[in-house]
């Protein structure tokens, strides 16, 4: 079985506008950006595979028509993965299994997003619940990390300032980033008396609204350019969960305010990877979370601390950039969040953290392995990679 | 897509944007379960589904059980009576939702296995004291002429938090 590698990759900065763009144009420009970063030959590719969550946002149904044609490797197209924030650590992972089935040698995954041209993403994405009942009430993105936050705050006496802990390490570090759309610290207080948009989610709790795009070019090891440490897919996992999110969390099964889903890829992940304590075997994380409340339930549901802790032992300056176990040292999505390319920004992230490119936001890798998330729908799609140099 | 206009900037009279609008209508057709929870709704009964073989009851009904994979069977009464699972406050403007702020609760229904979402009237939240939701003890009360719709009824606590 050949082990798949990241061969190249390549983001855009995240802005809530990129107005000199098309998606056709900046999904090719990022798409050969990644290519040319992995010195292949872009005739030299034999998979091509499309982040595109749902296109309400672009405006234009079935965008792929739009965008795909004249990309590397679009004689070989593998498929498109839409599914929501998740869609971009899916189709990594889908193409990893290409390269390591030895159906493909090089697979290029490739996502991007104009988030602003659509008047408001609740209307574009305001179509993603059960229309009989759940859409019946006032249901979005926000209002669903909401009840997740009031259920923890609840269960683990934890305040609005240790809740927002999350927010204030990651615009911070979000400053060092380059590429993040946030790049302004902010403090708790700063988070505590910004306007309450869903109690006791307040507006900057959340992640912004991104245009963006990223692109990754996977392949066996040796089919790149060389010269830089080999950074390897070693294993992932997948979960769907409820279609109702009240399935999950009533006692006995509360998946929904403890992450047990994302536990349950996790494991998968662990097992393929060979990972047995993922506090001492993991060296630095990029979860997504596009919301402070996702990070902490995630940080609990990978192992990396015991439940109900993760808020305080961030506040107390653990997960920090400095820290043993960094999470998030680009920032996050709390700094940027273009839905297409998220998931494909947290596995970039890692592997310049591995490769030892990350520029101003590279940390100290206490072990050469790093974990990313994805997370999509109503806490449903749950994705988890381990990379290793 | 069905309608596109060119843009252009009003100082310098040049291209720059083409606007349009989505014109999608649907007609959601329910499931029998459906049809037949409404259906209760409209006599102010709340229906859940009961898995065969694990008796676990899922409200809103569905065909099937994502834990088990098991078929549900006929349709049992759950409720009135209920317990808050979790909830939040909005103070967002929802087209399809009452005047801000609302509370939306997710209510574990007496006799199911899962939380319904809805909203919690008559009571008035005093600051400091929001938390004290989760876990009390609420029962659905409905309108004097149901429609067979998820708005035919809201949720009052039992007893004041």
């Amino acid at each position: 079985m050949t082990v798949p590698c990241v061969l190249g990759v390549a983001q855009f900065p995240m802005r809530t506008r990129l107005p000199d763009y098309t998606y056709a144009d900046l999904l090719g420009r990022i798409a050969y950006q990644a290519v040319e970063d992995s010195g292949v030959d872009p005739g030299d590719l034999d998979g091509l595979i499309l982040s595109l969550p749902p296109t309400t946002t672009l405006g234009v149904d079935e965008a792929q028509y739009w965008g795909l044609a004249h990309l590397p490797g679009s004689r070989h197209v593998l498929g498109r993965v839409h599914a929501a924030a998740a869609s971009g650590l899916q189709a990594f992972r889908l193409a990893c299994a290409w390269v390591s089935a030895g159906r493909a040698r090089r697979v290029l995954v490739v996502g991007a997003d104009l988030a602003d041209e659509v008047a408001n993403l609740a209307g574009a994405l305001g179509q993603l619940h059960d229309p009989f009942t759940e859409r019946q009430v006032v249901r979005n993105a926000i209002t669903s990390a909401a009840v997740q936050a009031s259920a923890y705050m609840a269960a683990h006496k934890v305040t609005s300032l240790e809740l927002a802990s999350v927010v204030v390490k990651n615009r911070g570090n979000g400053v060092r980033n380059q590429y993040a759309q946030l790049r302004q610290a902010v403090t708790g207080q700063e988070v505590a008396d910004s306007p309450l948009l869903s109690w006791p989610i307040r507006r900057l709790d959340c992640a912004p609204r991104s245009s963006g795009a990223a692109a990754i070019l996977v392949g066996a090891e040796g089919t790149g350019r060389g010269g830089r440490r080999t950074v390897r897919a070693a294993g992932f996992g997948a979960f769907a969960g409820a279609r109702m999110i009240g399935s999950r969390m009533v006692p006995g099964a509360q998946s929904y305010l403890d992450g047990a889903d994302l536990a349950a890829a996790a494991a998968q992940a662990y097992a393929v990877a060979g990972i047995r304590d993922p506090r001492t075997e993991i060296g630095c994380a990029e979860l997504y979370a596009a919301f402070g409340i996702i990070e902490l339930l995630s940080i609990e549901a990978l192992g990396l601390c015991p439940k109900g802790e993760a808020a305080r032992r961030i506040a107390d300056g653990e997960f920090h950039a400095d820290a043993a176990l960094p999470v998030n040292p680009s920032g996050g999505a709390t700094c940027g969040n273009p839905l297409a390319s998220t998931g494909l920004i947290r596995v970039i992230e890692a592997t310049l953290q591995l490769w030892g490119e990350a520029g101003e936001k590279q940390v100290e890798l206490r072990q050469p392995t790093v974990l990313v998330t994805a997370i999509a729908g109503a806490f449903q799609s749950h994705e988890v990679g381990v990379l290793a140099a | 897509m069905n309608k596109t206009t060119a843009g252009h900037d009003a100082e310098s009279g040049d291209f720059n944007f083409v606007e349009g609008e989505w014109e999608v209508h649907q007609r959601y057709v329910p499931s029998r379960a459906l049809v037949e929870f409404f259906g209760g709704l409209k006599r102010k009964e709340i229906l859940g589904s009961p898995v065969e073989g694990t008796g676990r009851i899922i409200v809103p009904p569905q065909d099937f059980c994502e834990l088990s994979y098991r078929p549900t069977g006929p349709l049992v009464p759950v409720g009135p009576g209920g317990t808050i699972r979790s909830f939040t406050i909005v103070h967002s403007r929802f087209a399809n939702g009452p005047p801000p702020p609302v509370t939306m609760v997710f209510v574990q229904f007496d006799g199911a296995d899962t939380a319904s979402p809805g909203y919690l009237q008559g009571t008035a939240l005093q600051p400091g004291t929001e938390l004290e939701l989760i876990g009390a003890r609420c029962r659905a009360v409905f309108v004097d002429a149901p429609q067979g719709d998820w708005r035919d009824f809201w949720f009052e606590l039992e007893t004041e938090v």
